[in-house]
């Protein structure tokens, strides 16, 4: 089987290091290359494919986010995770409606990170009870009927969630593990982690569509 | 600049004086409109200067006499009603052609006769009801009443009452095409004048009344009063049948007369806002006269009385015209020359009325001038009112605009006190929260780092200390962060995160979890530093059990019960060997047990250990949810 190709952009040096140290030392993955910069890393990256880029979001030049959006228009195949700090939910969420598809946390030990990576990779996705919360609270807000029509600016909703999927949410926002969830909802923990991974992708669908209506908005596209 | 005001005051004055100057030269032409000798000119026309007349004095023999024009009653025998007969011979005219007698005044009532025939007739003779004296008379006379190459007899028969100008003046024969054409243009004069300066009067008099309803500013009410009745003479010459019968209405007219000069003098005052005691006394002794000796001029027929009555006017008029000069020249009151002009004019003109009308010193009869001269003064009053309310509208304008100004201000510094309380506040809040975190890096992860100092000085340390010591800074590190999450008083949302964070561990050390955290309701007021709190209790409870219990299952429940307040109850139990706080083995987590303690106290919640039937311990906390305070 060959190895998982892994590419980085890390501003901190030793940061940059740990990360490639983890990659190189795990025979699964291929660490193929390590950027300091957004510019060094889109430069390399428009030629070079490969399955997983992890993004610190705080690069010097060009914000993570918006770096996330590029290269997933890049390499549309590639999974993307952010690098992130423990307790920074707000902008996971963020990252996600740009297109990441995950997350690493950078207090993370060595074992934690290429465990992580390989899980990411497999289809797993991490959920915090907080970000379950602050997305169930998004979906409620997009699906209650708003009177006040000006409150809002007219774009595209989100898809709605499935009952299912709100399910999902509402446990892990409660604190359950996803194979407590399995057990409660009878359901194998893949179908749990599918759910996750498809509310995840209803993000970054909305943003798309957003994308989409914006660009209508702008005489952008017909 | 104090020169400006000066001469756009100078150019008021003198555009005021131009136009006073233009309708004195107006009024002064007046009595040659009454002249018959410059009607005359016309060839065909002739005017006729004396008649011969049987004279008949109420009380008195009648006598024949020589009758010169103009012919006052009035003034041949003052206080007597009478009749009289006039004759004269008028020239020959063309053959069928109509001939007319234009007279300038003719009354108080009278009959025109021509060759014996009566042509005209005004009023009955001797009847005091009616009065023809007041406007000029044309009677046409017909072709057939004259007699070809002969002169025709004309004859008039008159009645005149007692002080009520009665008599004779300007008679002029001629041509009916002729004198017509003169009587048009005499008419054009006499009537409607006086009916446009009644109309003038009634209307600004109603208007100064009016104002002085709505303010009750003693200016517009005197002016109103002189001049409604000021009006009632002016309306007196449009009506030949008075209201009442002669003296009585003759009484009244004079009484609104005098009166109306008296109250113009005091208007006068109050335009100038000088109220000299004596100079009010003075009026208000002109104007009781004016009302008692009419009364007495009309009831016992004699015209000296009046003739006082207007000498006092006079002299009121004459000191408050002192008064109008000495504030015109201190320059004072904006008013005091247009009101000098009006009172030097209405003077003289006061002056010519009772030297030439009421005494007759000339002989001649003379239209009284005061009544046009006193019209100045309601220009003067028209020009209060303009100036006045335009200075209204502006200083409610600006006053308008400085209150604006002023909210303006006011609003801007309440925005600024407002904008700079809640700038303190908030540093204030920021403050609070920043020496919090300080506070809790230092009891938190700092005093784990001191530990893990000495520690790592001690000669002979294992790695697995260590590393533990390392894992317990981080926790605190972590802690510490998600106590700053945004969780919006969800106590759910902090007991499911510390649950997430501690799962890894609990799984690597072979520890099952019975999570039984039911859905709660939001608590207000949950502030960080009671999460932080609730946090490390729990770490405690769940440390304890990893270390020392011997558990398999660690058993979480929380759960809200209804009260006053509401308590959240929470349990953390173990299946494991079991202590309590009393227990031997509390000796190992002595210090762990009053952290514990203390910071439960902190938040005031209870602690409580249970030791468990089945084996194992509960720690369970009790913790009402008091509203936040304030």
């Amino acid at each position: 089987m060959t190895p998982i190709s892994v590419a980085l952009v890390e501003d901190n040096d030793r940061m940059r290091e740990r990360f490639a140290n983890v990659i190189r030392a795990e025979p699964s993955l291929h660490f193929a290359h390590g950027a300091a910069t957004a510019h060094e890393l889109l430069a390399w990256f428009a030629d070079n494919p490969v399955q997983v880029l992890l993004v610190d979001l705080g690069l010097p030049d060009l914000s993570g986010l918006e770096l996330i959006r590029r290269c997933v228009r890049l390499q549309p195949a590639c999974a993307v995770l952010v690098i992130t700090m423990f307790g920074d939910e707000a902008t996971m969420l963020q990252a996600f409606e740009a297109g990441a598809r995950g997350y690493l946390l950078k207090d993370g030990t060595e074992s934690d990170l290429a465990n992580h990576v390989l899980s990411l990779h497999a289809g797993g996705s991490p959920m915090t009870p907080i970000i379950a919360r602050q997305l169930l609270l998004r979906w409620q807000a997009d699906a209650s009927p708003k009177p006040p029509a000006a409150v809002q600016p007219k774009g595209p909703q989100p898809d709605p969630l499935s009952p299912r999927e709100s399910q999902v949410l509402d446990l892990v926002a409660r604190g359950f593990t996803y194979p407590e969830i399995a057990t409660r909802m009878s359901v194998s923990i893949t179908t749990v982690q599918t759910h996750v991974r498809n509310i995840y992708g209803k993000l970054g669908v909305h943003n798309k569509t957003e994308a989409v209506y914006e660009a209508r908005q702008h005489g952008l596209l017909p | 600049m104090a020169c400006c005001p000066d001469t756009s005051l100078w150019r008021r004055w003198a555009r005021c004086a131009a136009a006073l100057a233009v309708l004195l030269g107006l009024l002064c032409s007046g009595p040659s409109w009454a002249d018959p000798a410059t009607a005359g000119a016309e060839a065909a026309v002739v005017s006729i200067q004396s008649l011969d007349g049987l004279l008949a004095p109420a009380g008195r023999e009648p006598q024949k006499g020589h009758v010169g024009l103009p012919f006052r009653w009035d003034k041949a025998y003052p206080g007597l009603d009478g009749r009289m007969r006039l004759q004269v011979l008028l020239q020959p005219s063309a053959p069928g052609q109509a001939q007319a007698l234009l007279f300038d005044r003719l009354g108080n009532q009278a009959q025109v006769w021509v060759n014996g025939v009566l042509l005209h007739q005004m009023g009955r003779l001797g009847d005091a009801s009616t009065d023809g004296a007041k406007a000029s008379l044309m009677v046409a006379v017909p072709a057939v009443v004259l007699r070809p190459g002969e002169p025709a007899q004309l004859v008039l028969e008159l009645s005149a009452q007692a002080l009520r100008a009665g008599g004779l003046a300007g008679i002029q024969y001629g041509p009916l095409s002729e004198v017509q054409l003169v009587w048009a243009q005499r008419q054009l004069l006499e009537r409607p004048v006086s009916a446009a300066y009644a109309a003038t009067l009634l209307m600004m008099g109603g208007l100064a009344l009016g104002l002085w309803w709505r303010q009750r500013d003693p200016l517009y009410g005197c002016f109103g009063l002189a001049a409604v009745l000021g009006a009632a003479r002016h309306l007196d010459a449009v009506l030949q049948v008075p209201w009442l019968p002669w003296p009585w209405w003759g009484g009244v007219l004079a009484i609104c007369y005098g009166s109306h000069l008296a109250l113009i003098a005091r208007f006068i005052l109050h335009a100038l806002g000088r109220h000299p005691p004596w100079l009010v006394r003075t009026i208000q002794v002109a104007l009781v006269g004016s009302v008692v000796l009419p009364v007495l001029s009309f009831s016992l027929s004699q015209p000296m009385w009046w003739t006082l009555a207007l000498t006092l006017l006079e002299a009121a008029g004459l000191a408050c015209f002192g008064l109008v000069a000495i504030e015109a020249v201190r320059g004072q009151r904006s008013t005091a020359w247009p009101m000098l002009v009006a009172g030097g004019v209405a003077l003289v003109a006061g002056v010519h009325d009772i030297v030439f009308v009421r005494m007759g010193l000339d002989g001649s009869t003379r239209a009284p001038l005061t009544p046009h001269a006193v019209f100045l003064f309601v220009l003067i009053l028209a020009g209060m009112v303009v100036a006045r309310y335009s200075r209204t509208v502006a200083d409610y304008r600006s006053l308008n605009a400085s209150l604006a100004e002023r909210i303006a201000e006011r609003e801007q510094q309440l925005q600024a006190a407002f904008d700079a309380l809640q700038a303190q506040q908030q540093e204030q809040a920021v403050q609070q929260e920043r020496q919090r975190i300080m506070r809790e890096i230092h009891d938190g992860i700092g005093s784990q780092l001191v530990g893990l100092l000495s520690l790592v000085n001690q000669p002979e340390v294992k790695p697995d200390e260590l590393s533990a010591q390392v894992k317990l800074a981080l926790d605190e590190m972590r802690m510490a962060v998600d106590s700053l999450q945004p969780v919006h008083d969800d106590l759910t949302a902090v007991l499911a995160t510390l649950r997430y964070r501690l799962q890894p561990r609990l799984e690597a050390a072979g520890l099952a979890v019975q999570w039984q955290v039911s859905e709660l309701p939001p608590i207000p007021g949950l502030s960080p530093a009671a999460i932080l709190q609730l946090q490390r209790i729990l770490l405690e409870a769940f440390t304890n059990i990893i270390k020392h219990a011997g558990a398999r299952t660690i058993t979480v429940s929380a759960e809200l019960q209804p009260g006053e307040p509401p308590q959240v109850h929470l349990s953390v139990a173990d299946d494991g060997l079991g202590w309590s706080p009393d227990a031997s083995t509390a000796a190992r987590v002595g210090q762990g047990v009053r952290n514990m303690q203390a910071r439960a106290q902190a938040i005031g919640a209870q602690l409580r250990w249970q030791r468990l039937p089945a084996g194992g311990t509960c720690v369970g906390i009790t913790w009402p949810m008091r509203p936040p305070a304030g």
